[in-house]
């Protein structure tokens, strides 16, 4: 039996943050984690920047395409393109141990690896506000602080530009990346007619990312080599694993776990304590571990197994909230004829946020990407040419082409759910995950979309269609056990602990009563501060 | 996996205009394993771009439009890939400036040439469909 004060399941963005509250304040505290890790492909990819590579490294086709071909995708487009070889570990068991049944095609990407989905993250970190909130059993003053935490212990960059209006201050805030030729004729020509987006409630803005752009807690300077999507060079972009090892290194009480796979609890109300039941993956032997508390922050899908397994709430539909996203390829006619800047991040340059009826209730949210070092093959797959054909007329275009990701708002409605199905005795019971959204929602979006392809062709660049991935493509979820201030025992407490329950405590996107667009990523974070801190101060 | 082997260099030579390397016909071979098994799925437009070298791009672009996932699109996709991901070929995929009249005037120009392409690929896909009909 292990035993710590709080037992903390997953190390994801939000369980390591939740981590670092109670171990700051002094608990033992035990990290729970399947923990897989890339030992393969990060060796083999050297510091160098995506054109030098290219043009030198002759084992180069191992980390693009990867040993297997894996890299070479041949069906439609699927999410998590941008899950490189090397960043196909993320998902690696997840099917196996924690399997999902979506009819309807929801792509529920979960992770086990040792930092969950953040270890891929794209770094966008915009913050929340009190409309934003609303729904919430709390508001952007009460986060605040633990936005600042994070941010501190995170690093982000950014600007106090015209996005302050619709994120909020940040404090502190890293100088922002230098912006890539395509985001800075970009951001010139929405400077020019500033006046006119602004009062159509388009705000744009360099964004704001986890990314050392400075030397900022052993991490940094952000190398600018373009290989983001391939490695974590310099450390730059934030991972939870750092995180991690700062925990191992500052603090004694903190013991990291890998290999165990949590399954469920069981609280001794009496003597308040709370047992994990996990399986030790090397051999498939039980652990148990017992804690005053116990934090759940595996993942909505991680989270809700556990949770509904524990509680014996088979086939009980629990709301499930996920942003809807479409992306929209579109070439920079602003950069036709003019040399581009080699040196930069693959990140996304520009955040846009569009306030479609002032409210800032209902807003959406736009992240501006370069494309390039994806490769030209998955651009060549997606056109109707010949190879021969694409590959001439694409690298020709491949200098102006920009990508605008676009994510909408999600609330619940009833066709967003899922349930634990029942499983025979021995098996691995699967979770029914359903999301479809109501006919007033899509048109809402369909419109959103018209007024953001419009905003994208004022601003000099022609879009090119539009894409749509699918329902879960945003891989963003939460909604399951709401936070409220007064609800049934399948809903969290303002601090996060589950009602149904003495000792439990839900850290990640779970909680979240609704979804606003604008990515939940340091939202998350500086949500798991905060039950962090408020169990730390439960606890004598 | 004979028929990689012997596909290899028109194809290569379709994509890039010169016949690499051994090492990539090897790498071809293995990447047509691994993404494809044994035996590899096959299709008349395939076989004969095979026997027809010259007619490797106007099939590929008449599968574009009507099969996009025809083997034959899938063996060029993945010959594309591993050429582009060398350094002998980076630079046949890395980004070139385009001016006003290339945007203009060149590409269209291309695309028009491509479209020439796709309707004489089409036309060699249906003969290729009534010679095969029983």
């Amino acid at each position: 039996m292990i035993e710590a004060d709080v037992i903390v399941v997953g190390s994801g963005a939000s369980g390591v943050q939740a981590a670092w509250a109670l171990a700051e304040a002094g608990h033992a505290v035990a990290l729970v984690d399947v923990g897989e890790r890339d030992r393969h492909y990060a060796p083999l990819i050297p510091p160098l920047d995506f054109l030098t590579l290219r043009r030198t490294d002759p084992d180069q086709h191992r980390i693009f395409l990867g040993d297997d071909f894996e890299g070479v995708p041949f069906g439609p487009v699927r999410v998590g393109a941008q899950l490189t070889p090397p960043r196909q570990y993320l998902t690696r068991r997840a099917d196996e141990l924690a399997p999902v049944l979506a009819d309807d095609g929801f792509a529920a990407m979960r992770s086990l690896a040792l930092g969950g989905l953040a270890a891929g993250w794209g770094a966008a970190s915009l913050p929340w506000l009190d409309e934003e909130l609303a729904d919430f059993p709390f508001g952007r003053a009460d986060l605040q602080p633990h936005y600042d935490r994070v941010a501190a212990r995170v690093g982000i960059c950014g600007a106090s530009d015209d996005l302050l209006a619709v994120l909020g201050p940040l404090d502190p805030l890293l100088p922002p990346a230098p912006l890539d030729s395509n985001a800075a004729a970009v951001l010139r020509r929405y400077g020019r007619r500033r006046a006119s987006f602004r009062r159509r409630g388009l705000h744009v803005g360099r964004a704001r990312l986890a990314l050392a752009t400075r030397p900022f807690r052993g991490r940094g300077p952000c190398p600018l080599d373009d290989m983001d999507f391939w490695a974590d060079g310099a450390r730059a972009v934030y991972r939870p694993r750092f995180t991690v090892e700062e925990l191992e290194e500052r603090f004694p009480r903190f013991r990291y776990l890998p290999g165990l796979f949590a399954e469920t609890f069981r609280e001794n109300t009496a003597e308040q304590y709370v047992e994990l039941d996990c399986r030790a993956l090397h051999d498939g032997s039980r652990a148990c571990l017992r804690g005053r508390r116990l934090v759940l922050a595996g993942g909505v899908f991680g989270t809700a197994r556990v949770v509904l397994q524990s509680l014996g709430a088979v086939g009980r539909p629990r709301p499930l909230l996920s942003n809807a996203y479409t992306y929209f390829p579109a070439l920079d006619l602003n950069l036709v004829g003019k040399p581009v800047r080699d040196r930069r991040h693959s990140l996304s340059q520009l955040c846009m946020a569009y306030d479609p009826d002032g409210t800032r209730r209902h807003m959406v949210s736009a992240q501006l990407y370069s494309y390039r070092s994806l490769l030209l093959f998955k651009l060549v797959k997606e056109s109707m040419l010949s190879h021969a054909d694409s590959i001439r007329v694409l690298r020709q275009l491949s200098d102006l082409l920009v990508i605008l990701g676009v994510h909408h708002e999600d609330r619940p409605e009833p066709g967003k759910w899922l349930a634990l199905r029942p499983a025979a005795e021995g098996a691995v019971p699967a979770l029914e995950v359903h999301h479809q959204s109501s006919p007033r929602t899509l048109a809402r979006q369909a419109r959103d979309e018209r007024r953001m392809r419009r905003f994208l062709l004022e601003l000099g660049c022609l879009p090119l269609g539009a894409v749509r991935p699918g329902a879960g493509s945003s891989i963003h979820y939460a909604g399951t056990f709401p936070m409220r201030t007064r609800g049934g025992p399948l809903t969290c407490t303002p601090d996060g602990r589950l009602r149904a329950t003495r000792l439990v405590h839900l850290a990640d996107g779970s909680g979240f009563p609704t979804l606003p667009a604008k990515g939940l990523t340091l939202t998350l974070m500086a949500n798991a501060d905060r039950v962090g801190r408020a169990v730390a101060e439960q606890l004598p | 996996m004979a028929a990689p082997h012997d596909e290899f260099a028109p194809f290569a030579r379709a994509l890039v205009g010169q016949v690499p390397a051994a090492k990539f016909r090897q790498r071809y071979v293995a990447g047509c394993r691994a993404c494809f098994g044994e035996p590899a799925p096959e299709s008349a437009a395939l076989a004969l771009a095979r026997r027809r070298p010259w007619a490797v791009t106007p099939l590929d672009a008449a599968c574009g439009i009507l099969r996009p996932r025809d083997p034959l699109r899938q063996r060029l996709l993945l010959l594309t890939a591993i050429l582009e991901a060398s350094p002998e070929y980076a630079d046949h995929f890395l980004p070139r400036r385009l001016s006003w009249f290339g945007l203009l005037v060149l590409l269209p120009a291309r695309v028009a040439l491509a479209g020439l392409r796709a309707v004489v690929g089409i036309a060699l896909l249906l003969t290729v469909a009534e010679v095969q009909r029983p």
